[in-house]
């Protein structure tokens, strides 16, 4: 039984964070959002972040690397976005914007990883 | 209806096999017995005269388009004839096919996203502009206006407003239909790569930007 609004819910509860969803990079369309509002469209932001991971991963397999993303962080002036690659998750990553003023980025990272292995899909 | 549609032609034919320029001569002009409901032609003498100036009339409003072939998009850069009420210029008011600003908006979209074609045609299937890799425009024109069509009768079945777009996945590639405005659609096909978040982002906004255009100046 899926379980995205709930964790998506948690996520919500970490200081700072301001919008949070669950995005399949195969398609760019998120299966679940929580937060955001006129200021962020979370559609459009995670359609926007889908070719980031996308491109990372491209890259990572093009070195010949074997490694996985763990997580990929964005810094804006005023915002963090933190992308969480969901592991065995067929494409799909976890997805976080984070207030700097508000948040804690050690904290932010260290919850959303507990939600990633929480999350059932 | 058709009165907004400024690329109504007579006699609305959507026929995606045999789109060809006798269909649409066959539809007009209309004949002066089919057009006269009314007055038979035993009518007496004195009763056919405004009868038959009704006729010509219909006939002045048709006739323009009538002789224009309904295929050859990319030789007729000149907006559809219109009545001369709302005949649009070719860089201001409705866009008719192969209007420049179609052909911008088409260029547009192509930068931002990966695709592998786009067409913008009539709700009736006729093609407006597209950029295609095969010569299909007429096939593709009439399943993007089928498409509206389905989608809008969908809609409609379930109380849910208005059409807005129709996404089908084939295993290889994406074929969506945006509604845009009340007589054009906008049809996209599209790699399985593609960001279909992105391109629903994009043409969106693209699809109203076209329906107001088409709509003409407010």
């Amino acid at each position: 039984m899926s379980n995205i609004p709930e964790q998506l819910s948690a996520a919500m509860t970490i200081d700072g964070a301001l919008g949070a969803a669950v995005v399949d990079y195969t398609s760019g369309m998120t299966l679940g959002t929580e937060g955001g509002g006129t200021a962020l469209d979370l559609e459009t932001a995670a359609a926007g972040i889908t070719d980031v991971v996308r491109a990372k991963i491209r890259v990572i397999e093009l070195l010949g690397q074997n490694d996985n993303i763990e997580d990929i962080l964005v810094t804006l002036t005023s915002q963090y976005h933190l992308l969480r690659p969901i592991a065995g998750g067929e494409g799909l990553f976890l997805y976080l914007v984070l207030s700097r003023d508000r948040g804690n980025l050690a904290l932010a990272r260290r919850t959303l990883s507990g939600i990633e292995r929480s999350l059932v899909v | 209806m058709d009165r907004l549609n400024p690329f109504a032609r007579p006699g609305r034919i959507l026929s995606p096999t045999s789109p060809s320029a006798s269909a649409y001569a066959s539809a007009s002009p209309p004949s002066p017995a089919a057009a006269l409901p009314g007055p038979a032609p035993e009518a007496p003498q004195d009763h056919v005269s405004p009868p038959a100036q009704v006729v010509e009339d219909q006939a002045l409003t048709t006739a323009p388009a009538a002789p224009e072939a309904p295929a050859p998009l990319a030789s007729a850069p000149e907006p559809v004839a219109a009545p001369a009420d709302v005949a649009p210029s070719p860089t201001h008011g409705r866009p008719g096919p192969d209007d420049p600003r179609l052909h911008e908006a088409i260029r547009e979209l192509r930068n931002e996203i990966d695709l592998v074609g786009v067409m913008i045609a009539t709700s009736d299937g006729l093609a407006l502009a597209y950029d295609l890799p095969s010569d299909d425009s007429l096939r593709i024109a009439a399943m993007a206006a089928t498409g509206l069509g389905l989608g809008r009768r969908l809609v409609d079945s379930f109380g849910h407003e208005s059409f807005q777009e129709q996404v089908t996945r084939g295993s290889d590639g994406y074929f969506v239909v945006y509604s845009a405005g009340r007589d054009a659609v906008l049809a996209v096909i599209a790699p399985a790569s593609c960001n279909l978040g992105m391109l629903h982002h994009q043409a969106r906004r693209l699809a109203t930007r076209l329906g107001a255009l088409l709509a003409g100046p407010s």
